[in-house]
Parts: structure tokens; sequence; C-alpha cells
């Protein structure tokens, strides 16, 4: 099944590597020549672990591309009813194909940490711990398109990265600008729902001091898996159209 | 092997439910299907039919009563076992080539041999020259024999067919029913459910059918009691003089029939009956061209239209 899977995957794999240009270019982390940029600015602004934003927002974007629609599009065209006449579990296929998605972004995540340093510096100036950062995202947002894909009957990609925008947004406005446009509880409550960019920050901030946050990394994982558990909560109680 | 007892399915969510707006589709329906038999399921446009086989596969659950397949929630033993499915509208992934469905249906299906199984369905279904297009350059009736190849890849017990015919050719009609008649004929316990709007095909296929009318089961005819009972009888003779008086004496009450001149509807009962009187007719000198047993067709029975007080309408 897995083969067929990838097969059928291999249109938004090229989507994803055309995303791997895209993040290439127009991220400022991976630009940091020293030939091109100051070296103040270089090493002010951008430390070369900065391109683990890069890897992360790779990754999310990646899950999007690879989940977009994954289970509503199925369930509105109706491609579920052959599907599931045969004996498969629909969490079972659909969990397979979630687990694809994250394989597959972790390993285009890896390759493009690889193939972006060697591009852009000529040498591996960052080693392997800032995937961490990237496998929160994608399983951040991995886990928010999950449940969105059960929950609506489509646009479930979109939804999910106009969330992106908007908690990026958010805690710019509430944390680097200090404003309140909310009342503080109903503020906080909506912190909390949003997807936890700030504590893969915090992450990156901790890994970057030598020490991982364990805290950080628990409650960033744990919304990505509070989301996935609701999705397969969901997909369980809810009838098929 | 099918079991629904006073199966009540209402459409609406928790908020029509207490507006009282909920659309009740499915109303104390109790049917049995039992091991090696097919049941069809028959009924105008919104009797239900297609909730019934959602409930069948366990994509609906009942708002009351019980569904059960060999025992088991239809959900749970459809992902055990599976079911030879054939959905009214066959909707597979546009940009799978025919061979690649199949292969991924196989697959998904953990049959064995999976590729030797779906190619040899792409070949018992004559999609050899179409292996390799897309679904969405399929025309209707390819399409739907992609559906009915899927639902023939795996070692089913039930099958479930809604609207089968639906875009095919008369050609792949009649082998349709070769199709599913060999299927059965595999394992004597298999049964079939067959929904369609086509009743001579659901007669030539089903040994009962089902008629939904609004949600409820308005009856079950078996096809099989009223191909054993034999009321009456379409009797034709030369026109030689006196013949209709002679028909009339060994037949009394027959009554001439809509056809050509000396075709009359006589009632003797059973065949050895029938035969007898035929004998005598012929005692009498009469040529008898032909007798048949007239037997009330489904669609008669389906649409209550029999009528006889003379000639037959």
């Amino acid at each position: 099944m897995i083969p067929l899977l990838l097969w059928s995957m291999r249109w938004r794999l090229l989507l994803v590597a055309a995303l791997c240009l895209f993040f290439y270019f127009f991220e400022p982390g991976f630009h940091q020549h020293g030939d091109e940029v100051g070296e103040i600015l270089n090493q002010e602004l951008l430390d070369p672990a900065g391109i683990a934003f890069s890897l992360a927002n790779l990754a999310a974007a990646s899950m999007l591309v690879l989940l977009a629609g994954f289970v509503s599009g199925d369930r509105r065209k109706g491609y579920y009813r052959i599907f599931f006449s045969h004996p498969t579990r629909p969490a079972a296929f659909y969990g397979l194909r979630w687990g694809l998605a994250f394989a597959l972004t972790m390993g285009v995540v890896s390759l493009f940490l690889v193939f972006g340093q060697l591009a852009a510096w000529g040498e591996l100036q960052v080693g392997p711990m800032v995937l961490l950062q990237a496998a929160l995202f994608a399983l951040i947002y991995g886990g928010l398109v999950a449940f969105l894909s059960v929950l609506l009957p489509r646009g479930d990609a979109l939804v999910a990265l106009a969330l992106f925008f908007l908690t990026d947004w958010w805690f710019l406005l509430t944390g680097q600008l200090g404003a309140q446009p909310l009342p503080l509880p109903l503020q906080q409550a909506v912190s909390f729902i949003l997807p936890p960019h700030v504590a893969v920050s915090d992450v990156f901030s901790g890994l970057l001091a030598g020490a991982v946050p364990w805290g950080a990394v628990a409650f960033a994982a744990g919304y990505g898996v509070f989301w996935l558990a609701a999705a397969w909560l969901l997909l369980r109680v809810r009838e098929w159209p | 092997m099918i079991r629904l007892v006073d199966v009540t399915k209402e459409y609406g969510g928790r908020i029509a439910r207490a507006r009282g707006r909920t659309v009740r589709a499915l109303d104390g329906v109790s049917l049995e299907v039992p091991p090696g038999t097919s049941l069809g399921i028959v009924g105008p446009n919104g009797a239900g039919k297609s909730t019934l086989i959602r409930l069948l596969l366990g994509y609906l659950r009942p708002t009351s009563g019980e569904v059960a397949l060999e025992g088991e929630p239809p959900r749970a033993y459809v992902e055990r076992h599976g079911v030879a499915y054939v959905p009214e509208v066959v909707a597979i992934p546009r940009h799978w080539t025919t061979r690649f469905a199949l292969h991924a249906y196989a697959a998904l299906g953990e049959v064995e041999h999976h590729h030797e199984k779906a190619d040899a369905a792409l070949a018992r279904l004559g999609l050899e020259e179409v292996a390799n297009r897309r679904v969405s350059a399929l025309s209707k009736g390819t399409l739907q024999r992609l559906g009915i190849a899927q639902a023939l890849l795996g070692n089913r017990s039930i099958m479930v067919l809604d609207e089968p015919t639906s875009g095919l050719d008369p050609e792949w009609i009649a082998r349709l029913r070769d199709i599913v008649a060999e299927w059965r004929a595999a394992d004597p316990r298999r049964v079939v459910v067959i929904a369609s709007h086509d009743l001579d095909e659901l007669e030539r296929n089903a040994e009962r059918v089902a008629v939904l009318q609004s949600g409820k089961v308005r009856e079950v005819i078996d096809l099989r009691a009223s191909a054993a009972r034999v009321p009456a009888w379409r009797l034709e003779v030369e026109p030689t003089p006196g013949a209709e008086e002679a028909v009339r004496a060994v037949f009394p009450g027959a009554l001439p029939e809509e056809g050509p001149p000396l075709a009359f509807h006589v009632e003797a009962g059973d065949a050895p009956e029938m035969n007898r009187r035929v004998a005598a007719l012929m005692e009498r000198g009469l040529t008898v061209r032909a007798w048949t047993p007239e037997r009330e067709t489904l669609e008669e029975r389906y649409r209550g239209k029999r009528g006889r007080g003379g000639k037959k309408r």
C-alpha cells in the first residue's frame, strides 16, 4: 500500500520540491553569504541556526501540501465508499497517509538542511538539532490540518495556513508590540488555542543556549498530538455522507 | 447473514431534532437475508434505498434498531472481511489510471497476489484496452465496469450492488448477470443485495424483492414462490372451424387474449392438469400452437397493474 500511496502523492511532492526552492531563495536564513551580506548583519541578526525557522516553515508548508483535503476530499467526492468497502479501517488508512506525509516532510527537510547549507555556504554549519523545530511544526500543522480535514468539507489546508499567518500576527501584536486587543483572559485563551509558535521559538532559544527545553517541546508536541487525537475521535464518531 | 431489525434512520442534527425537523429516511425496517440468497431492493426515489445500503456498509448508523452482518455491527464486519460493493456513483480519484485503481484497491483490501488478481479483474471486465487510461477519461459504462471489477477483487461473502447496470450497454448487462451468478456459485453461502430501478434485472438476479416506500417496507415479494405458483396459462390454437367452442368446452371460463386470433387465458392448475386438458383438445381435432404459464411479473406486482376483467390491459 505504501508504494501506491507514495505514487499517488507524487504531484504533491513536486509542489513540495518547488516550495524548497522558494524557501531557499526567499528565506533570509540561507543568505548569510559573507560576500553578499555584511559580517555584522550576519552575526547579529542571523546565526546559521536561524535556518531552523526556514526548516520549520518548510515542514509546516509541506504537511499542508501533502495532507490538503486528505480526508475532506475523500468525503466530499465519495472516494471513501469504495475505499472502505474493502477491509480497511479509516483511521488506519488516514493514519498511514499522515505518517507518510510526516516521514516525507522530515526527509525533505533533512535533505533541504544538508543541500541548502552546502549550496549557501559550501559547508555544514549547523547539525541535525535544528530539525527538532521542524519536527514540532510538522506535528503541530499536521495535527491541525488532520482535524480540519475531518471537520470541514473543504479548505482545511487554507484554514490551517490562515491560522499560521494569524498566529504570527497575533504574537507580533500581543508580544513584541505589547498590544492588548482583547480582555486579558480572552487574550490568553486565544494565545493558548492558536498554534504554539512561541513555544517553538523557546525551543529554538533553548537549543541555541545548549539545552533542550523539554517543557516547551512537550507543550508544542502536545498541541499537535491533541489535534491528531481529536481528528481520530471525530473520524470514528462522524457518519459518512 | 444480513439482518435489520426495526431500523429507523433520521437525518438532522440536534437542532433539527429539537425543532422536530428531522427527515425520517427509514422507518421501522426489518429484513433478513439468509446465507445463499439474494435480495432486491426497489422503490421510488427517496424511498430509502441508498440509506439502507449505507447502513449495510456502516457508513451511517441507525437512529434506532439493529443492523448486523454475520452477527456483527456493519462497520466492524466490513473492516474485518470487506464487502463486494458497487456504489450507485462509482467515485474513483480522477487522476488514477484503471490499472492503478485496481492495484490500489487490491492492496487496500489486502488481497493475496494482488497484482495477478487486479490483472484478472481487468480482463474479466474487458478493461485491458483502457488499463492505462485515466479514470477521468473513461466513459460512464467503462467506469461502471471498473466499479464492478474492484468489487470482485477480494474473496467476500456479501455483495452489495447499488444500481449496478447504470450506464452499461445490453451486452454488459447480460455479462454482469453471469458475473453475479458465477460469484454466487463459487460459494453457496454468499449473499447478494441489489438495489435497482430495473425491475427486469431484479427479477433475473434476486430471489426476493423488498419494496420500499416512504422509508417503510411495503412488501417483500418472493419471486421463487410466484414462479412456482402457476395460476393461469396462455393457450394458442389454430383457427379451425369450431375451435373456440372446443376450447371453451375443455377450459370453462377461458378468456380471449390480445394478440393472434384464438389465443386464450385459461386456468388449469398445475402442469400435469394442463397437459391432460391440452390432450383432450387434440383429441377433438384441434391443433395446439403453444401453451405457456402466465406468471405475474415483478413489474406487475410492483405497480399493482394486474387486471383481468376480460382482456388483459
